[in-house]
């Protein structure tokens, strides 16, 4: 991916990025015409409630439904396909499958495999420190993927030579935590509490004299962060 | 029985014999094994290692050989061709050039040459593509790539052959194998500044805060008070530092409905920058589409003006919604915003405004030299449109006035964005649903 389509991605499609979250594990199913059932009743109830739809919820997925699945979607931002997937659901705030509407998934979600190395290298780097310094340490990765001086992609950027310890001690294949996977997502859509660092340091435990040597921009937690 | 208790004896003193030897021999070759194994795990290391060197090798001649043709092609899809191999030669020498042991500052300035020449091959090729040429200055920059690319590659060439004589080994284990490597005599300062419309020229580096400027530098305190006004029910709100990148903000800490907020504010104009939660929300009692007004009229009541939004998304409990500034209708992607709504109770626990401060200005929008269906009929022959709105779209270092055309093709949806000037095509997306989620490639 070339940076221009980065920076692209980043303003305008970071919300598509993240449009992508899957919010139940019952993300297989899928209501289209023909479909029957309680699903399909909860969906109609949802579409009467909101205006898309009049008449009864008949738990019959038919042309009526179809139509106004697809005014929601248009309205929604969502792909306009008239069927009704993990995302439509979550926009309608339904859960597919079983349960009622407005409960949250207890298990995070891991949307790319970008995603998932991200959490990866936060959990390694930065457990134990603040929400805010595990953004950081996420963001710094994003900072030298943007950068002319650093690799394109968020694993060339983890797994450049010597960048990050936990890559060489295998500490990073350890499974992240629910707010490692959060905090990599947040950086993700763009937060940034470094304004745009592209190092860190512990300074109790940095041995490099020209990390050391660079401007310190912010402390967060037990690490200072440098352009 | 003297006799079968000696036996016995013998008999067990064998076992032991036996069962000793056996563990010597079992520690033996599991010692064995394991250095053996350090060996592959060496190798394998030391392969890997080989590999980038000798990729970084020939992606740097061939990129050199098609920087120096592109000084004489003439032809348009020779060019475009050209420039198509060299931004495909930067990608991957950058990446292999990540995984060679090299200093960390001598690496960098190598990456960034080679970066920005693959950079400045597809600027040159999207401008082309879009009707535009390659200048005078262009050429010069051409050039100074080429004589630069052609030194590099030559460089390396001559490391290889110091390698192939065994002068230096390229695991970089020994701290000198690490100094030697370094091809280049003095690392810092010997390539040009590249000043060109693409994210990485030198020019791009660190946008300013439009959005900013000519506001007064506010006191921490009353940074705090805009803090205190924009979060409602902020309690607790401690100052706990400065941090002077990309601006210079006042970092606090906060807690609000009971969450846990860190926050920081621009000292000048006290703009609140971002926030961000340290509490897990793992129960919703609200649905999305109720927290939609909440967290729009929360941005209207705090002064964005109006606003659109684009997408949502959840995490557990948190919701993610997505907002861009509308200036006459016409939707402006640089300037988002985003914020978080916890779905337990309501509350605003995050806000992001980077991309807003950076970009929000009124624009001087010229008037759309196509018609909506003029710029549809731009559309692909595959594609249909469903829908069709005008918003300004970042390209390079500056913006583009667009359609954005939601198509589909029977089976998939894409978003174009017809520039509404040329006619040109400046992106196109694919919105991709996989059962769990949608993302934009």
């Amino acid at each position: 991916m070339s940076a221009r389509r980065r920076w692209l991605c980043g303003a305008l499609a970071a919300a598509f990025f993240v449009a992508a979250m899957p919010v139940n594990a019952c993300a297989a199913t899928i209501l289209e015409v023909g479909s029957r059932g309680e699903d399909v009743t909860r969906v109609q109830q949802r579409l009467i409630q909101y205006g898309y739809m009049s008449g009864s919820a008949d738990g019959r997925y038919g042309e009526a439904t179809r139509d106004a699945v697809e005014w929601f979607q248009e309205r929604n931002g969502l792909a306009v396909d008239g069927r009704v997937g993990a995302e439509t659901a979550a926009a309608l705030g339904v859960t597919l499958g079983g349960s009622s509407a407005a409960e949250a998934s207890s298990s995070a979600t891991i949307v790319s495999s970008d995603h998932r190395l991200l959490a990866k290298l936060v959990y390694a780097e930065a457990r134990g420190e603040p929400y805010k310094g595990q953004v950081a340490v996420a963001a710094v990765v994003l900072n030298r993927v943007e950068s002319a001086s650093f690799p394109n992609t968020i694993s060339g950027v983890i797994y450049q030579r010597n960048a990050f310890t936990c890559v060489n001690n295998g500490s990073i294949n350890n499974t992240p935590d629910n707010s490692s996977i959060r905090a990599a997502l947040d950086a993700l859509n763009g937060w940034d509490p470094t304004g745009g660092c592209l190092y860190y340091y512990n300074p109790k435990t940095a041995t490099d004299d020209w990390i050391r040597s660079r401007t310190v921009q912010t402390v967060i937690g037990r690490h200072y962060f440098c352009t | 029985m003297q006799g079968k208790a000696k036996f016995a004896a013998r008999g067990g003193f064998k076992a032991l014999a036996a069962a000793l030897g056996a563990l010597a021999l079992a520690f033996a070759a599991t010692g064995w094994g394991l250095a053996s194994q350090l060996d592959e795990a060496q190798a394998r290391v030391s392969a890997a290692v080989q590999k980038a060197f000798y990729e970084t090798c020939e992606l740097t001649e061939a990129m050199g050989v098609n920087l120096r043709k592109l000084q004489v092609a003439s032809e348009a899809g020779q060019i475009q061709r050209l420039l198509g191999e060299i931004a495909r030669e930067s990608q991957g020498a950058s990446g292999n050039l990540a995984m060679l042991p090299m200093g960390e500052e001598a690496i960098a300035s190598t990456i960034k040459f080679i970066n920005q020449a693959g950079d400045f091959a597809e600027t040159l090729s999207v401008r082309l593509a879009s009707g535009g040429a390659i200048g005078d200055a262009d050429y010069a920059t051409i050039a100074a790539l080429s004589e630069r690319a052609a030194q590099f590659s030559g460089e390396m060439a001559a490391l290889l052959e110091r390698v192939e004589r065994g002068e230096v080994a390229l695991d970089g284990s020994s701290a000198a194998g690490v100094e030697s490597l370094y091809p280049l005599s003095s690392p810092a300062g010997e390539y040009p500044t590249l000043l060109y419309d693409g994210p990485f020229s030198d020019g791009a580096q660190g946008g300013a805060f439009k959005a900013l400027e000519g506001l007064e530098t506010v006191s921490a305190e009353q940074a705090q008070a805009n803090l205190a006004a924009f979060f409602d029910g902020a309690e607790d709100i401690r100052l706990v530092g400065e941090a002077s990148a990309p601006v210079e903000t006042y970092e606090f800490e906060l807690t609000s409905h009971g969450y846990p907020i860190s926050a920081g504010v621009t000292k000048q104009g006290g703009r609140v920058l971002y926030a961000l939660s340290d509490a897990d929300v793992t129960e919703a009692r609200y649905t999305a589409e109720e927290l939609l007004d909440t967290a729009r009229a929360f941005l209207v009541e705090r002064g964005f003006g109006p606003m659109e939004m684009s997408y949502y998304s959840r995490f557990d409990g948190i919701l993610t919604v997505n907002y861009a500034a509308v200036q006459d209708g016409v939707t402006l992607y640089p300037d988002l915003v985003k914020v978080q709504v916890s779905m337990r109770d309501g509350t605003i626990v995050g806000l992001e405004t980077g991309n807003y401060l950076r970009n929000h200005v009124a624009r001087e929008l010229p008037e759309p030299a196509l018609t909506a269906d003029e710029a549809a009929a731009r559309l692909g022959a595959q594609l249909r449109s469903l829908s069709t709105r005008l918003c300004v779209i970042p390209v390079g270092s500056g913006e583009a006035l667009c359609y954005e055309i939601r198509a589909t093709d029977g089976a998939d949806t894409f978003l174009s964005y017809i520039d509404a000037q040329t006619g040109a095509e400046r992106e196109l997306m694919q919105v991709v649903s996989d059962g769990g989620g949608t993302l934009v490639m």
